[in-house]
């Protein structure tokens, strides 16, 4: 379906191209828009002609030379005139070493910097794990001392009549301090000997004769 | 004598002037011609040509031949005009007939022509550049960017540092400027649209 207002929106891209085969197929089926066409070529081609004739004539251009020459001139002596004492020291060809650039192609340069970058990649790797010598083994024998733990039983026999006295001695007085508990203990499980064997110690007193 | 355009350039890198001068005689007239519809005068359009081979002489050292001579070159001078335009605005600038511009037509290209056919053109080309001075000087540059250079909108777009849609708007208003300035009546028939690419 023809739209001419879409169409002669268009119309300008395609003063000058002439590559839209199908806005051309609609030009020629719609005279409105063929003549609008007509009139944007009609405009453009005036124009060019005016452009045309507008350029200069042929004595002006030798004027235009000299003060173009002149200018490069100038601006080789200000250049020059601005140049460092140091960098003009330099060789010349030192210099356009240092300069000098090499034109490479996208793939070659991409394929370079990818083995670079390996490169790189694999030296930081081998440096942080060193390849060492397998170790040697050394059979040594070691005493290590076993402690050994030792189980002693000690059988401890008691005398029951102890608890005994010492049960009846607390009902009987039972407001008697527990110190003295021990020395009733003690007096209650002495055995008098048949035989009654005297010593006397001599001296033991001042006054003994 | 050197012909060949890469060994030109080698030599101007290597600062030799008149390698440079010889290289410039090949485009200064499309530069000027550039300016001048860009200015609108002579001498503007003189000084804004000579600046442009001026500073494509000292960064000639930076071609790289990544792209055409006349491609760098053309950017070169893309940047002068809107370095042009920030310095001297010229928006609003309204001259009337200039003579020099008038006495620009060459005797030359016109020897061959009647007084009646060079009056017309030069009438014709006062139409023009009342038409293309109604636009601002961006609008300008990338009219005549587009016809005068046949640069795709999307170069244009890059060069100039605006958008596609906006390179297109200028286009058309520029377009429409000298439509009404020529006074080309619209639906005249008498152009059959091209079907082979000719123009």
């Amino acid at each position: 379906m023809h739209d001419c207002k879409a169409t002669r929106e268009r119309l300008n891209e395609l003063v000058g191209s002439c590559e839209d085969a199908q806005l051309l197929k609609e030009l020629r089926q719609c005279e409105a828009c063929n003549g609008e066409y007509a009139s944007l070529r009609n405009t453009l081609r005036l124009a060019d002609q005016a452009f045309r004739a507008a350029a200069p004539a042929d004595d002006f251009w030798p004027a235009y030379h000299a003060r173009l020459r002149q200018s490069l001139e100038n601006v080789s002596k200000v250049e020059a005139a601005s140049t460092p004492a140091e960098w003009s020291r330099v060789p010349a060809s030192l210099l356009a070493f240092f300069t000098a650039s090499v034109r490479v192609p996208v793939p070659i340069a991409a394929i370079l910097l990818l083995v670079l970058s390996a490169t790189v990649d694999f030296a930081l790797r081998s440096r942080r794990s060193p390849v060492t010598a397998p170790p040697i083994i050394v059979t040594k024998t070691v005493e290590v001392p076993v402690i050994r733990e030792k189980t002693v039983t000690q059988v401890v026999y008691r005398r029951r009549d102890r608890r005994e006295v010492a049960s009846r001695n607390a009902n009987v007085n039972p407001r008697v301090p527990r110190q003295n508990e021990a020395t009733l203990v003690s007096l209650s499980g002495f055995t008098p000997t048949n035989e009654v064997k005297v010593t006397i110690i001599k001296g033991s007193y001042r006054d003994e004769k | 004598m050197i012909d060949s355009e890469e060994e030109l350039i080698r030599q101007a890198q290597r600062a030799d002037s008149d390698a440079f001068c010889a290289l410039a005689e090949r485009y200064e007239r499309r530069i000027y011609s550039l300016a001048f519809h860009y200015c609108h005068d002579s001498e503007d359009a003189e000084d804004l040509s000579q600046e442009v081979w001026l500073r494509a002489y000292q960064a000639i050292r930076t071609f790289r031949g990544d792209s055409s001579f006349y491609t760098w070159l053309r950017r070169i001078t893309i940047n002068c005009f809107l370095n042009h335009r920030r310095a001297k605005s010229l928006v609003g600038r309204r001259p009337g007939i200039e003579v020099s511009s008038l006495e620009l037509v060459s005797n030359a290209a016109v020897s061959s022509l009647d007084s009646e056919c060079m009056l017309h053109n030069q009438i014709l080309l006062e139409k023009v550049r009342q038409a293309l001075s109604e636009l601002t000087t961006q609008q300008r540059l990338i009219f005549l960017l587009k016809h005068y250079e046949g640069m795709t909108y999307e170069e244009i777009s890059e060069a100039v540092g605006c958008s596609t849609g906006t390179a297109k708007k200028s286009v058309s208003r520029a377009i429409a400027k000298l439509r009404t300035r020529l006074e080309v009546a619209a639906g005249k028939t008498e152009c059959v649209p091209c079907t082979a690419g000719e123009f």
